[in-house]
């Protein structure tokens, strides 16, 4: 392989040992030439390109005599294996060559240094070009992953090589924002006038100054617009601030049609709350028919993580938050990905807690608003986040501020307010009706000097409206006769007077349906985008806010999209100039662009992020756009079945399997079987399912099947045979998958391994060797893992009677799971019943008071109301009777997902125990009016109701009713000690699979149990 | 599919029901024609006919919820027992529906008498829950 090296200097390198240049300026340039355009060229169009000045017989001549310069500076082998040549053409053969200046990132030094044709100022030029282009998109790709630093580095490399392009030095401004180095930004951008002034002459373009002047706080490009008849909005605005800022948490929703002035109110209001000392974000509903989950508050996101003060080093929330964008997690100096867990529900609870950590951060240091403009179009998973996050303001010095349209309506935004409302939150709707004439007359008289005919046409035609007061002044201000029947034809008008790239510009921002950054606008390629901007700013048409380009209203956007004809190419152009990020939004201009094949990638891309913020049903709208666009795409309709799954939806997941199968090669179908094996391991929880599926692996499995199937098959099979089938034979299969696996199988095999290796065990009631591998297993970075590792083997140690090893086990898991709620509420409920176990009732109850906060917060009823019917349990062992009743009452109405008939029976217990009998006899009958599953470990109800029926006896004085009772209770106790080790062991993985949690809250015990019906019987006999 | 239903009435509260029906190793008590059992796993539990005492019987016992009635679904081999019963105070009703298969048409009277003579004797074991294990 030649390497030649063009930029900077001109050298070479055959196969590691330096080859020298040809000598003669001619020579060098037909090298430079021949690198720069790998393969064969005819001799006449190179004779002609490298001596355009001179007759073609010489020019040919010279050629001959160049490349045998060439020839005589290469050595012979070099030569022969590098250089295509014959009597007509000659080239550099590709495969043979590497060359700098096509690299990826090539160097920056001058290209062919002291070659002067024309050929080389213009490849040069090109160089230049591509190599800017190339920084620039790393650079917006080291931002996006929150490498700042890097992104600044780069950036500071393309503005080196183009000192005075504006785009590039903007670009600067931003990464510099955003590393946190306001200072290096303000810095540059005052070099970078000075430069402009010393060598040019001009002042910054206005985007320039627009972003410059950020910098200092200043005011955006497009001044603040001024108010007309808001006095009233303004002053319950104000005061709704003021009581927030107090520390009274509210929510404040503006309400009014198209065009009223919400946002306007909205900026007003942001303006004086952050002149107040207050911190303001405020984020916009954008529906453009790619729902992005979260889009709206990653932008609250991004501009609360931009002001924020420093989080303590210990902090495990800002880490999570880059499950929405890696950047957001490293604004706050947390680099790197959050740890991975399995579920989406879990991601998505994850997601909430970070991002309601990061509100509550935001407010810590001094009130702030926090506000979603035009909440009638914000994605659904957006509007749950609100929720939860709504429901938690109370106590917070948090304004919280929707506006939104009064139509059409918008259920899951009416059920959030609703739900508020229910909460006790206050929620102030504040509707934003017309503006009186007066006030439209003051509007249109600042639009422009209009005499009193024209304003009193306006008041006419606007009936109160802001938007169009404006509109009409602006159209008869331009000279029309009378004021535009409608929008449409108002901004028909405007648009007609844009010059042409204007003109485009505007079309290009109505198609791409939301304000673009100036990077995006950048990459719309429009000549001269500047004064295009500038011109459609200048009409009213465009303003800049927060950094980006848009319509001034989105009426005004939507007017002119009506118009145009065919946007297909439209569509193209904005989907090349999209943030990489907005892969939804790409996707669909692609497919409206009329581009299946891209289009397809995107939405598949779409749906991944959707998937890891837990978003499914966003992921399998994503994947069904896919399948749409690309039908014959199996890996496509196997995502798409995953998310059925995954949604619950079993007939939607058979028939997406069913085409996959159809489609899929059959080298790629064993890991298809395998992956379904996974599913039925996991999100469906079927055993005997998940090893049919397995075993379809297997006979699927081919020469070409590589070992990371083969592992996963054997692991699956493990799993299967571990829990439901042969729980022997997993510890022959898990040796079989470590003959495919390295010697050190990455984390969450080796996690996986050892869970599996560990319910196995359980299943065959050795408890106690559980420990060895739990402590063998590395799952310190796997929250999940540790979870089930740490709290499968505190339950079977307590299977076994160890209940104080139990205990060290519940609280390594305590300590894996402290970042992430969603699994600590798992573990402190584990935690607090061996507490209680132990009888250290108190912090029993503490850990389950924690457990309870944690569950509450997570916004979760299912969580809190299992939590609620844990602390029951608790309170039940400590001899809080009446507290015990009340919290499995709650539990029990709330539809916890706990053993329902026992839980019943508990409370029939705390009840008969407080002395409460009749209210005990009605909660026995209850009990048995419960169906009964599998968890319920039946064999344990019976005697259970025998011994409460025994206590309600004596309760009520029937000593010899009572006695008998007890009898009854412990000669079904007794019955099970000799098969107690087998049927705890099934009732433990009875309880893992149908109450998806470890049992150690519902263990039982008999001889514990027989223990205490002796007590109870000795008590009734005294 | 041949069937019969069967009802009884007894003087006892639901729960002296409900507990006999979900123990089976109490079976052999009331149920006729069922010597021993020995219990098994979530619900499984293994029967030995009267007379059979090398003839094990796998048996599933199952539960449902329907209208408020505790519904029993007991598959011996071929056979299914639906029991259900109600609560109408201090009293219960109980009602007992089988299924055999046409294969086993056949058994159909010899279930009917075995199956008389269980629900008689459920219905009375319930109302003297203490009579005959103390």
């Amino acid at each position: 392989m030649l390497r030649l090296w063009l930029c900077g200097r001109v050298a070479g390198e055959f196969d590691g040992v330096p080859v020298p240049m040809p000598a003669g300026d001619r020579a060098r340039a037909l090298v430079g030439w021949l690198a720069l355009h790998p393969g064969p060229h005819t001799r006449t169009s190179l004779a002609a390109r490298l001596w355009p000045d001179t007759p073609e017989a010489s020019a040919r001549a010279s050629l001959r005599t160049a490349i045998w310069s060439v020839r005589q500076t290469f050595s012979g082998p070099v030569a022969d294996r590098v250089l295509d040549s014959s009597r007509t053409s000659i080239g550099l053969r590709p495969d043979q060559v590497w060359v700098d200046a096509l690299a990826e990132l090539p160097d920056a030094g001058e290209l062919l240094p002291g070659i002067d044709d024309d050929w080389v100022h213009a490849a040069r030029n090109e160089h230049r070009g591509r190599l800017t282009r190339i920084l620039a998109e790393q650079a917006d790709a080291a931002a996006r992953e929150g490498e700042f630093a890097a992104a600044v580095a780069l950036s500071r490399r393309r503005c080196a090589l183009s000192p005075l392009d504006e785009v590039a030095h903007r670009d600067l401004l931003r990464h510099l924002t955003e590393a946190g180095d306001r200072a290096a930004a303000v810095i540059e951008a005052r070099q970078f006038a000075e430069r402009l002034r010393t060598e040019l002459g001009v002042s910054p373009s206005p985007a320039t100054r627009a972003a410059q002047s950020g910098l200092r706080g200043l005011a955006p490009a497009t001044p603040r617009p001024r108010l007309f008849g808001r006095a009233t909005e303004l002053a319950a605005l104000a005061a709704a601030w003021r009581a927030a800022a107090d520390g009274a948490g509210r929510v404040v929703v503006l309400t009014g049609e198209a065009g009223i002035g919400k946002t306007s109110l909205l900026a007003e209001l942001a303006h004086r709350a952050g002149g107040a000392g207050g911190r303001t974000a405020i984020g916009a509903g954008i529906d453009v028919g790619g729902e992005t989950p979260f889009a709206a508050w990653l932008e609250l996101a991004r501009a609360l993580v931009a002001t924020v003060p420093p989080v303590a080093a210990r902090a495990g929330w800002p880490v999570e938050l880059s499950r929405l964008s890696p950047e957001l997690g490293a604004r706050l100096g947390r680099h790197g990905p959050p740890a991975a867990v399995a579920a989406p529900e879990l991601e998505r609870l994850r997601v909430f807690e970070s991002v309601l950590r990061l509100v509550e951060w935001s407010c810590a240091d001094r009130p702030a608003l926090i506000a979603l403009d035009d909440a009638h179009r914000a994605d659904r998973a957006s509007l749950r986040l609100t929720a939860h996050i709504g429901r938690r303001l109370a106590a917070l010095p948090l304004l919280l501020v929707l506006t939104r349209r009064d139509r059409p309506s918008r259920p899951d935004l009416d059920a959030l307010l609703a739900d508020l409302t229910r909460r006790a939150i206050p929620v102030t709707e504040v509707e934003i009706g017309p503006i009186t004439e007066a006030s439209v007359a003051a509007l249109a008289s600042s639009v422009s000097t209009l005499d009193e005919d024209a304003v009193r046409r306006v008041i006419t035609t606007a009936e109160g409206n802001p938007l169009l007061a404006v509109e009409s002044a602006r159209a008869l201000a331009a000279g029309q006769t009378a004021p535009p029947p409608n929008l449409r034809t108002a901004v028909r008008a405007t648009l007609g007077a844009l010059p042409a790239n204007g003109h485009l510009l505007a079309r290009l921002l109505a198609v791409a349906g939301r304000p673009l950054s100036s990077t995006e606008i950048d990459r719309l390629g429009i000549t001269d985008g500047t004064n295009s901007t500038e011109a459609a700013t200048d009409g009213g048409l465009l303003v800049r806010r927060d950094g980006r380009l848009g319509y001034r209203h989105a009426l005004l956007r939507e007017a002119v999209y009506a118009d145009l004809a065919d946007t297909t190419a439209l569509h193209d152009r904005v989907a090349n100039a999209l943030d990489p990020g907005d892969r939804a939004e790409i996707a669909r201009h692609l497919t409206l662009a009329g581009r299946p094949v891209d289009a397809a990638r995107q939405w598949a891309a779409a749906a991944a992020y959707a998937r890891s913020v837990g978003a499914l049903t966003e992921a399998a709208e994503f994947l069904g756009r896919a399948t749409q666009c690309t039908p014959d795409d199996g890996p496509l309709w196997l995502e798409l079945q995953e998310v059925w799954a995954w949604l619950g939806q079993p007939e939607r997941m058979e028939a997406a399997w069913q085409r996959a199968t159809a489609l899929l090669p059959e080298s790629e179908l064993a890991a298809a079987w395998c992956r379904r094996g996974r599913q039925f391991r996991t999100v469906v929880c079927d055993p005997a399912a998940s090893l049919a599926a397995y075993r379809g692996a297997v006979a699927r499995l081919t020469e070409q099947s590589t070992s990371d199937v083969r592992a996963a098959t054997l692991i699956g099979l493990a799993w299967g045979e571990a829990v439901a089938g042969d729980a022997a034979a997993a510890e022959g299969l898990l040796a079989d998958a470590g003959e495919h696996l390295p010697a050190r199988p990455d984390p969450e095999t080796a996690a996986d391994i050892a869970g599996i290796r560990i319910q196995g065990l359980i299943r065959r009631g050795r408890f106690a060797e559980c420990a060895e591998v739990a402590r063998a297993a590395d799952v310190a970075r796997l929250p999940d893992r540790a979870f089930a590792v740490w709290i499968n083997t505190a339950c079977a140690l307590s299977c076994a009677g160890d209940h104080e090893a139990a205990l060290a086990m519940a609280e390594e898991a305590v300590a894996a799971t402290e970042s992430v709620p969603v699994l600590l509420v798992g573990c402190l409920a584990a935690k607090a019943h061996l507490l209680a176990r132990i009888d250290r009732h108190d912090e029993a109850a503490e850990t389950v008071r924690r457990q309870r906060e944690c569950a509450d917060r997570l916004d979760a009823p299912g969580l809190a109301a299992t939590a609620a019917h844990d602390a029951g349990l608790v309170a039940l062992a400590a001899g809080r009777h009446r507290e015990a009743a009340d919290l499995l009452g709650q539990a029990l109405a709330a539809g916890a997902h706990v053993s329902r008939p026992a839980a019943a029976l508990s409370r029939a217990e705390a009840l008969a125990r407080s002395g409460d009998l009749d209210a005990a006899t009605a909660q026995l009958r209850a009990a048995a009016m419960e169906p009964v599953g599998r968890a319920d470990q039946p064999w344990a109800l019976v005697p259970r109701m025998a011994g409460i029926q025994g206590l309600i006896a004596a309760g009520r004085g029937e000593v010899d009713l009572a006695m008998a009772r007890y009898n009854e209770a412990a000669s079904g106790w007794r019955r099970m000690l000799a098969a107690v080790s087998e049927v705890t062991a099934d009732g433990y993985l009875a309880t893992l699979v149908d109450l998806g949690r470890p049992p150690v809250v519902g263990l039982v015990e008999p001889a514990r149990e027989l223990t205490r019906i002796e007590r109870d019987r000795a008590a009734a006999a005294r | 599919m041949p069937s019969f239903d069967l009802s009884a009435r007894t003087e006892a509260p639901l729960e002296e029901v409900w507990k006999l029906l979900h123990d089976p190793a109490r079976f052999p008590e009331w149920w006729a024609g069922v010597e021993t059992v020995r219990t098994q796993n979530r619900g499984d539990y293994t029967m030995w006919p009267t007379g059979f005492p090398d003839f094990p019987m796998a048996q599933r016992m199952r539960t449902d919820h329907a209208d408020g009635r505790v519904m029993i679904s007991c598959l011996v081999s071929d056979l299914e027992f639906r029991w259900q019963l109600h609560a109408d105070g201090d009293t219960t009703g109980i009602e007992v529906h089988v299924d055999l298969p046409e294969t086993e048409a056949h058994r159909l009277e010899i279930q009917r008498a075995l199956l008389t003579e269980s629900i008689n004797r459920l219905a009375e074991l319930a109302r003297r829950p203490h009579s005959a294990r103390q």
